[in-house]
């Protein structure tokens, strides 16, 4: 008699804690993808309008639950969802800049020789084997190098959750 | 993605992006901020969501002087039809 008594009462609780955490969800959501906007631009305006914009993108996801998990579907795990460092964005705009400068044909007894620069970089977070922070940038350099023209390109975060994002520096 | 907005009967928002496009929030994303600073996209803000309460939208679609260029890469990249095989004549068979 207990042992019914305490199963039923188990599952009530189990789906009030259920049905709590489902209407849970869209809130959580929301606030995950407005902190994610802050991180992924250090403008403040412009993370305001993505806060909002994502908010409807979350809105529009069906369902409770899911809706938790829409930003980081398919992202590079959990709440990476709509995150991009920025600080590796702003070290790579500024080698995108400074290889852009590097890259204008340069006159060697006046004729042009046009350079072609590739850029493997790699982050720590904090201060460890260095081996493997040379390992990681050398092979960002070979990714970029393979892709066949200037490139900056990221290698696997030694020490963090990985990150690999090509981007272009001539057009 | 550029199928995708090339294919958008008008703008579409950015879930309809990301389902359509099958990709995660961070590469549709990043793709039309790249999209957008080359001028092949552009954005506007719905004056009101059409459900009550609802948060309102961002809407994308390609700019006028993109679509022949955004066409033409589409086809580019899009896989070629592999040729139908080539039917040869059966040489010997019941005679």
């Amino acid at each position: 008699m207990t042992g019914w008594v305490l199963a039923t009462l188990g599952g009530f609780i189990l789906g009030a804690l259920v049905n709590e955490f489902s209407d849970l969800c869209p809130w959580l959501a929301r606030g995950v993808v407005r902190w994610a906007a802050c991180r992924w631009t250090s403008d403040s305006t412009l993370a305001l309008s993505y806060a909002e914009e994502w908010v409807a993108v979350i809105d529009a996801r069906p369902g409770k639950l899911l809706k938790l998990f829409t930003g980081p579907a398919g992202g590079r795990g959990g709440f990476a969802i709509l995150y991009r460092d920025t600080s590796q964005n702003a070290v790579r705009a500024h080698v995108s800049e400074t290889l852009q400068a590097l890259s204008h044909p340069i006159q060697v007894y006046g004729s042009p020789i046009a350079l072609s620069v590739s850029c493997g970089l790699a982050f720590a977070h904090r201060l460890g084997d260095f081996a493997e922070l040379y390992q990681s940038a050398d092979s960002a350099l070979l990714q970029a190098r393979r892709q066949g023209k200037p490139l900056v390109t990221f290698g696997r975060d030694v020490y963090g959750a990985g990150f690999e994002e090509p981007g272009p520096v001539m057009a | 993605m550029l199928e995708v907005l090339l294919d958008a009967p008008s703008e579409l928002h950015g879930w309809a992006i990301m389902k359509a496009a099958t990709r995660s929030g961070p590469t549709v994303y990043q793709v039309l901020e790249r999209l957008t600073e080359i001028g092949w996209v552009s954005a506007r803000w719905e004056a009101q969501h059409p459900d009550p309460g609802k948060p309102r939208r961002r809407f994308y679609r390609l700019t006028p002087v993109a679509l022949p260029a955004a066409r033409a890469l589409v086809d580019e990249r899009r896989p070629q039809a592999k040729p139908a095989p080539r039917l040869r004549p059966s040489l010997g068979g019941d005679l």
